[in-house]
C-alpha cells in the first residue's frame, strides 16, 4: 500500500480533489422547506409568548390597581356625616357615578340638598351589598328616612331587608306614639 | 467582500431572521447552500447519499441554533462548516456502531463496493485530521486557492503554508492507511 502512494502522480491529490458537482436543486428546495417550517413554528411560538405576556401584564396591572385602590374606611374612622337639617346647605352635587364607593356616595348624599334621602339610601345599599358593613348601612338608612317624606316609610319589595326592618320599626314607633299620645 | 461589510451584513441578516423575516433566511440560505454542499460532499469522499443527509441535518441544526451565530467571530459559511464537521463526526460514530452490528451487503457489485469503500476511507481520514490540517487541505483542494492566498488569509508566510500543507497531506496519507 505504501508503494501505491509513492508512485507519481501522487494519488493523494486525486483523493483530495473535490467530487464533480451534482444537480442538487431538489435537495436545496426540500431542505429549504424544512428549515422554513422550523422558522414558522418558532414565529408562531413567539407570537403566542407575546400574547401571553400581554395578558399577564394586564392581569398584574389589574391586580395592582385592585390592591392599591382605596379600601373602605373602618366604621370607627369614617366621618359619619350627620344629616342634621340645621347644617349649612351646600350647593347640590351632580349625580354620583355608579363606580363610587359607598363612602363616596355617603359624602355625596351629605352634600346634597334635594336628593339627600335617595342618595343615603343608595349608599346604605352599597354598604350592605358591596362592603358587608351593616353598621354603616344602618347609619345611612336612618339618615335616608330622616331626610325622606312620609311616603318613604312605606315598605317596598325593592328595599333591602335591613331597610325594611328599620321602616317597620319606625312605623311601629309612630303608631305607638300616636296611640300613646 | 470586506470583512467589516461582511460582519455588518450577516449581523443584519441574522437579526432579521430572528425577527421572523423570511427573505433574510432565504438570502443566507442561497448564499451558503452551494458552498456547504460542496464541503460536505468533499468531506464525505464523494458519497452523495451521505452528503445529502449531512447537509440536511446541518441546515436544520443551523436554523435552530442561529441565535448562537456570532458574525464577528467568523463568517456564516465557516459557522456552517463547523456544524457540518460535528454532524459528520456524529455520523461516522453512528456508522461505526452500525457496521459492527450488521453484515456487509453481498448484493452490491464489486466495483461499486470498492469505490464506496474508498470513499468511506477518504471521509474517515479527513474526519480524523486535526482542524488546521483539514482547513489547509480544504482551502487548497476544495476551494482551489493558491499558496499565497492561503498564506495571506492565515497571516503566515507562503513557506510556512507549504510546510503545513506537506504535513497535512502526510497526516491524511497516514489516516487513510490506518482506516484500511
Amino acid at each position: 500500500m505504501h508503494e501505491f502512494f509513492s508512485r507519481e502522480p501522487d494519488p493523494i491529490d486525486a483523493m483530495l480533489r473535490p467530487p464533480s458537482p451534482a444537480d442538487n436543486e431538489m435537495l436545496r428546495q426540500s431542505v429549504y422547506m424544512r428549515t422554513q417550517r422550523v422558522l414558522c413554528r418558532r414565529r408562531r411560538l413567539r407570537q403566542f409568548a407575546y400574547a401571553a405576556s400581554l395578558l399577564l401584564s394586564f392581569a398584574v396591572g389589574a391586580g395592582t390597581m385592585r390592591m392599591t385602590s382605596p379600601q373602605p374606611a373602618p366604621v370607627v374612622d369614617s366621618p359619619a356625616p350627620s344629616a342634621s337639617k340645621d347644617q349649612p346647605q351646600l350647593p347640590d352635587n351632580p349625580l354620583p357615578s355608579t363606580d363610587d364607593s359607598a363612602l363616596e356616595r355617603e359624602w355625596v348624599a351629605f352634600d346634597s340638598i334635594d336628593r339627600r334621602g335617595e342618595l343615603y339610601r343608595q349608599a346604605g345599599d352599597r354598604y350592605m351589598t358591596e362592603e358587608n358593613d351593616p353598621q354603616s348601612a344602618l347609619r345611612c338608612y336612618s339618615n335616608a328616612l330622616d331626610n325622606g317624606t312620609e311616603q318613604d316609610l312605606a315598605i317596598s319589595s325593592n328595599d333591602h331587608w335591613l331597610l325594611m326592618a328599620i321602616k317597620d320599626a319606625r312605623q311601629k314607633e309612630k303608631k305607638n306614639a300616636k296611640q300613646g299620645g | 467582500m470586506q470583512a467589516g461589510n461582511r460582519v455588518e451584513r450577516e449581523r443584519e441578516l441574522r437579526r432579521a431572521v430572528l425577527a421572523g423575516e423570511e427573505f433574510a433566511w432565504r438570502t443566507l440560505y442561497d448564499d451558503a447552500f452551494a458552498g456547504l454542499y460542496a464541503y460536505v460532499l468533499w468531506r464525505c469522499g464523494g458519497l452523495r447519499d451521505r452528503a445529502d443527509e449531512v447537509t440536511q441535518e446541518t441546515w436544520l441544526t443551523a436554523v435552530r441554533r442561529l441565535r448562537a451565530f456570532d458574525p464577528s467571530a467568523g463568517s456564516f459559511a465557516s459557522w456552517l462548516r463547523g456544524i457540518a464537521a460535528n454532524v459528520l463526526r456524529n455520523h461516522f460514530r453512528r456508522e461505526k456502531r452500525r457496521t459492527r452490528r450488521t453484515q456487509p451487503l453481498d448484493s452490491e457489485p464489486l466495483a461499486a463496493e470498492e469505490s464506496r469503500e474508498q470513499s468511506e476511507r477518504i471521509a474517515a481520514a479527513l474526519g480524523a485530521l486535526p482542524a488546521q490540517y483539514e482547513a489547509v487541505l480544504r482551502m487548497k483542494y476544495l476551494e482551489g486557492r493558491s499558496i499565497a492566498d492561503i498564506a495571506a488569509e492565515r497571516g503566515e508566510s507562503p513557506k510556512a503554508v507549504e510546510s503545513l500543507l506537506t504535513r497535512a497531506r502526510e497526516a491524511f496519507r497516514q489516516a487513510y492507511l490506518q482506516s484500511e
